[in-house]
């Protein structure tokens, strides 16, 4: 395990001190320039003596490095400061925007995943067959539209055509599942078909090693060969794909719950943004990024417990 | 040579993206009015003199699609181009003298990575505002570290053959090992990566557009006219479906030539 | 005696646009119960197509043209997919060539093993476990219970080797197809590998079907002997009347390229061309270079031989310096090689030029021939059309038309692309010449070929060469001395024909008992 041990203590270290350069980035790119900061706080119409009043009272005299190793201290306990827009305390406010974004995300990746992996491992298990050509087409087209013209197109097939689904997702009258298949929908159709032939090639590749031609000649049947010797090997390379994909998949969260309205954490931030909403920004990057180094962390535990080969050092 | 030519999903990207970059090079001989005036509104598509409708201030549509080519194509290759630039000229030397410039510059890389697209657009925006310049600041901001990524782990992997050993050996310097070696051994897979970010980089612009974050409100912007026509999609769904299906075809257009690509390999 | 397998008139088409028409042209022989039929050729002969053929698991693009393939009698050709599964692995098995790839990384040895039976006899658990058990015994494996719980990654390439062949006799098959299964294997493990599959042989009395390219192999193992070429069995027969009494060309001419245990004349002392002295490298706590002492003289070759792991080709490349050396003294006509700088470094190294191992990966692919070697004469002190003129008189010296001046690396076979490789090296024209196992990638013929042209323009130009290899017999061919490496350290350095007779370390003599087909 030791090795294992120290590859992962490794990882986790980097992971650290990614997410230190991540906040200090995010306190520079929003909190260097501190009369800019006071416009945004009070506003336009604030007079100059109002915002050097409030940029003492709030500690904005002090070095850029002071502040943000402050800020940093206030975000580690939990203290994420108020929103200007919101007028509301931020951890208040993003702690339901965050589960509601967290069901949508959580459908999405729980359809898409399987859905993947089962399209890619059907289409690589052999290379070239009509199935194969079928998802490598299907793959193509889904990921090439963006994801609020693929919303704008089901809406329009689903919504007006047909009639079946509501057309915005607010959660107005409470939850309701049905709000919920339009977006998800709109998040499996623009990352599967990527997973999938990720998947594909991965599988591909790993049905051309000996050791496939070895069960096969031990005189397992093909289904046998797929299930027991290709599929955990082919599975490495998507664990790993699957988590780099969370940050395309948060930036169409955002698409989709501003498309259909719906009160996440996408909207939350989009709103922020729009209103120059500083520490309210500032905490929901912090958020996002959070997420990212999580699925991260995943990847690399499952890599691990996948493969024997980190488990038990490099042998020779 | 001949032989990429026969594969039909080549053929249809590059007619695809053939027509769309001529449309956005001609755009002010092809569109029949000018864009920014308006005519009668809510015209719906097939109307005398305006075959796609027009929009809500009475813009006619088809103008304002070949008009919003430009902004789309001009801004995804720039952004693309120096994206590659930087992407390519860090990722070799990573790649290939490895050691601290290796681990720095991957930090750096992966920093930046950590970041969904968006999350970073969006903080770009707060920071810096909205403007042609910070989309392309943002845009290439995002994607040089996946150029990076890429073009390291290409040059790693050349890096081990022995034709790189053999220039070395003679003394050859290493710039131009770099250049000459492993450059135009890698250049087959970057061109396909080249196609496939310079359609996801118009996807990103497009979904900015679509934010509202994008361009400045009166030009004409194919995620800007969804926006705009999203209110009134119930009644008069062709404001939104014509900008999605241009944006569609043109990455789809990308997609199928990096495919072409990738096979021809 | 009876046919275990009888293969009659087999052709196996190739796609359309190959280089010919079929892999396997026309092939009929019978191999008997309890007999090793050695199978020799060339790559590219045809033979391993063959032995997928009797498998029923040709590739995709392939497909048996003609012919029959009877197992004990029953035609296999047109039989279902299920009832030829069940022959598989069961009545007739496979040895590989690549023991470690061979393995599924992701399963334990005890648990492939015991698929064998899973898929073919229904055991008792119990039963089960205790047969895996006997059959890592009888592949002699020390500390069975912890290689069981192993994954192939933590054994070396002798232990997979073993668990691949007690997989192929785990139940007694009739008849098993060994596919170059030592080509991967050092020497010393190549030697035990035999001994296991003869003694398999006479216990299980299966009848063995051994694909090789290698006439020492085919000396020590074969009852009887059939020669490929271009997909036609061009002559059959006992072991003792092809190798003694061949009747075919094709046949006598391999035979004839076989590097023999002859030792060419050591030629007058010289002074130094390069002199090594305490060279280390270590990586993290591997010594690969563990102080190598070596003096190379003037216009003379000194052969490195040693196992894979014995740091010969660490060596190779920290004598050109593509591995840093972590400490020694290289010197080389009067400069120390080792403590040159940046351009200094550049214009040194001109004097210690490469050949490579592998044919296929050592010339870029995107360059022109002429341009790769006018490129190194340039480098090396030529201006421009001088450059050139050298190129195209290397192109010659080595045997090349004058044609492949403008042509890619694609268009040349392996053999040409080595000669290419040596032409580049010298083209700078060098003190020393280092060949890292230049010609182990290449057939037996080609191999000769190559061989005989690097003692030609040794003798000719007069460099000094150090030749690394892990062949003896090849080190005996072209070398006036020969230093024996192991675990980084050089262990005996004599001339060659002494080392031969006189071996003074252990190693050496194991090595030279190893030696195939003496």
């Amino acid at each position: 395990m030791t090795a294992a041990a120290v590859w992962l203590a490794r990882r986790a270290l980097l992971l650290v001190l990614t997410m230190l350069a991540v906040s200090f980035l995010v306190h520079l790119a929003l909190e260097a320039n501190v009369a800019d900061v006071a416009v945004k706080v009070l506003g336009q119409f604030s007079t100059p003596d109002q915002r050097a009043a409030w940029l003492h009272e709030h500690g904005y005299d002090d070095p850029f490095l002071t502040r943000y190793l402050r800020w940093l201290g206030h975000f580690v306990r939990g203290n994420w400061g108020r929103s200007t827009y919101y007028q509301e305390d931020i951890v208040t406010l993003i702690r339901p925007r965050l589960a509601a974004s967290a069901i949508l995300a959580g459908a999405a990746l729980a359809v898409m995943v399987p859905l993947s992996l089962a399209l890619g491992i059907a289409a690589g298990a052999r290379a070239g067959s009509g199935i194969d050509r079928a998802v490598s087409v299907l793959a193509i087209v889904t990921t090439s539209i963006p994801d609020f013209a693929a919303a704008a197109f089901l809406t329009a097939i689903f919504v007006l055509g047909l009639g079946w689904l509501p057309g915005v997702s607010t959660m107005a009258g409470g939850f309701d599942a049905r709000e919920l298949v339009l977006p998800v929908l709109v998040l499996v159709l623009g990352s599967t078909g990527y997973l999938a032939r990720m998947t594909r090639a991965s599988m591909i590749e790993v049905m051309a090693q000996p050791y496939i031609r070895t069960a096969l000649l031990k005189g397992a049947s093909p289904l046998r060969i797929i299930i027991r010797h290709a599929l955990r090997n082919a599975l490495l390379t998507p664990v790993t794909v699957i988590m780099l994909q969370i940050p395309w998949i948060l930036s169409g969260v955002i698409v989709v719950e501003v498309f259909f309205a719906y009160r996440g954490f996408g909207t939350l931030l989009y709103q922020a943004a729009l209103n120059s909403d500083v520490y309210l920004v500032e905490a929901a990057a912090m958020v996002s990024v959070v997420a990212v180094v999580a699925s991260q962390i995943l990847a690399d535990l499952a890599y691990v417990a996948l493969d024997p080969r980190l488990r038990h050092g490099g042998g020779r | 040579m001949s032989a990429r030519w026969r594969q039909p999903g080549l053929i249809v990207g590059v007619v695809v993206v053939g027509l769309w970059v001529f449309v956005a090079v001609f755009a002010p001989l092809l569109a029949p009015r000018d864009p920014l005036v308006s005519f009668a509104p809510l015209l719906r598509p097939g109307a005398a003199g305006f075959p796609l409708g027009t929009d809500l201030l009475g813009r006619d549509i088809l103008s304002r699609l070949c008009w919003g080519a430009r902004p789309v194509l001009g801004l995804a290759l720039a952004a693309t181009l120096i994206a590659y630039a930087l992407g390519v000229t860090a990722g070799l030397i990573a790649g290939y003298r490895r050691g601290w410039a290796d681990t720095l510059l991957s930090f750096i890389a992966n920093v930046i990575l950590a970041f969904p697209v968006l999350v970073l657009y969006l903080v770009v925006i707060v920071a810096l505002g909205a403007s042609y310049l910070n989309v392309i600041i943002a845009v290439t901001f995002g994607s040089a570290p996946a150029v990076f990524r890429i073009v390291r782990g290409i040059t790693i992997d050349i890096a081990h053959r022995d034709y790189i050993a053999a220039a070395v050996t003679q003394g050859e310097a290493a710039w131009r090992i770099m250049v000459v070696d492993v450059l135009p051994n890698a250049a087959p897979s970057l061109a396909v990566d080249f196609c496939l970010r310079l359609g996801y980089t118009a996807i990103v612009i497009g979904a900015l557009g679509f934010l509202g974050l994008g361009l400045p409100p009166p030009a004409p912007d194919w995620g800007g006219m969804v926006t705009d026509g999203r209110a009134l999609a119930f009644a008069f769904p062709h404001l939104v479906i014509f900008p999605c299906i241009a944006i569609s075809s043109l990455v789809l257009g990308l997609s199928l030539i990096a495919d072409g690509l990738r096979d021809a390999q | 005696m009876s046919a275990v397998l009888t293969v009659r008139d087999l052709s196996v088409a190739l796609p359309p646009g190959s280089d010919r028409p079929f892999a396997v042209d026309g092939v009929s022989f019978d191999l008997q119960r309890g007999e090793i039929l050695c199978i020799v050729g060339a790559s590219g002969s045809g033979k391993s197509v063959l032995s997928a053929a009797i498998m029923g698991a040709l590739p995709g693009r392939l497909r048996q043209s003609q012919g029959s393939i009877a197992l004990g009698g029953r035609d296999l050709t047109g039989l279902p997919a299920a009832a030829l599964r069940a022959l598989r692995g069961d009545r007739m098995a496979l040895i590989p060539q690549e023991p470690l790839a061979a393995l599924n990384p992701t399963m334990t040895i005890a648990r492939q093993l015991a698929e064998v039976f899973d898929l073919h006899a229904q055991l008792p658990a119990a039963e089960r476990t205790r047969r895996v058990r006997a059959l890592l015994e009888a592949m002699h494996l020390p500390d069975i219970d912890r290689i069981a719980r192993s994954y192939p990654h933590q054994l070396s390439g002798g232990q997979c080797q073993r668990i691949c062949i007690a997989m192929a006799l785990a139940l007694g098959p009739d008849m098993l197809i060994a596919d170059e299964p030592t080509t991967a294997l050092d020497v010393t493990t190549q030697a035990q590998i035999l001994r296991l599959i003869r003694d398999g042989r006479d216990r299980g009395g299966h009848g063995v079907l051994f694909i090789t390219h290698d006439f020492g192999v085919v000396r020590d193992i074969a009852d009887r002997v059939a020669v490929m070429e271009a997909g036609r069995l061009v002559e059959i027969g006992t072991a003792a009347d092809v190798l003694l009494r061949p009747a075919h060309a094709y046949t006598r001419a391999l035979l004839a390229a076989v590097p023999k245990l002859e030792c060419k004349p050591p030629g007058s002392p010289a002074p130094a061309a390069m002199t090594v002295r305490g060279l280390t490298r270590h990586f993290g706590a591997t010594r690969a270079l563990d102080g190598v002492d070596l003096v190379l003289e003037r216009g003379a070759t000194l052969a490195i031989v040693g196992e894979s792991g014995s740091g010969k080709s660490t060596l190779a490349r920290a004598l050109v310096r593509i591995v840093e050396p972590g400490g020694g003294s290289v010197e080389i006509g009067g400069i120390d090689f080792l403590a040159q700088r940046g351009t200094g470094l550049r214009r040194a190294r001109r004097q210690v030029q490469m050949i490579f191992q592998d044919p296929y990966g050592a010339l870029n692919p995107r360059r022109r021939i002429g341009g790769i070697i006018a490129r190194a004469a340039g480098l090396g002190g030529l201006g421009g059309a001088a450059a050139r003129d050298r190129a195209v008189e290397l192109l010659a010296l080595v045997g090349l038309p004058a044609d492949a001046y403008d042509r890619f690396p694609a268009a040349f076979s392996g053999g040409q692309r080595q000669r290419i490789g040596i032409a580049r090296a010298l083209a700078m024209n060098p003190a020393v010449l280092i060949a890292d196992e230049s010609v182990s990638a290449l057939d037996v013929l080609v191999q000769a070929q190559v061989l005989a042209l690097l003692a030609e323009l040794q003798a000719r130009l007069g460099v000094a060469m150090l030749f690394i290899t892990h062949d003896l017999r090849v080190a005996c061919a072209i070398s006036d001395r020969i230093a024996v490496m192991r675990r980084g350290k050089i262990v005996e350095t004599c001339d060659a024909a002494t080392l031969l007779a006189h071996p003074s370390h252990d190693y050496t003599r194991a090595l030279i008992a190893a030696i195939p087909g003496q």
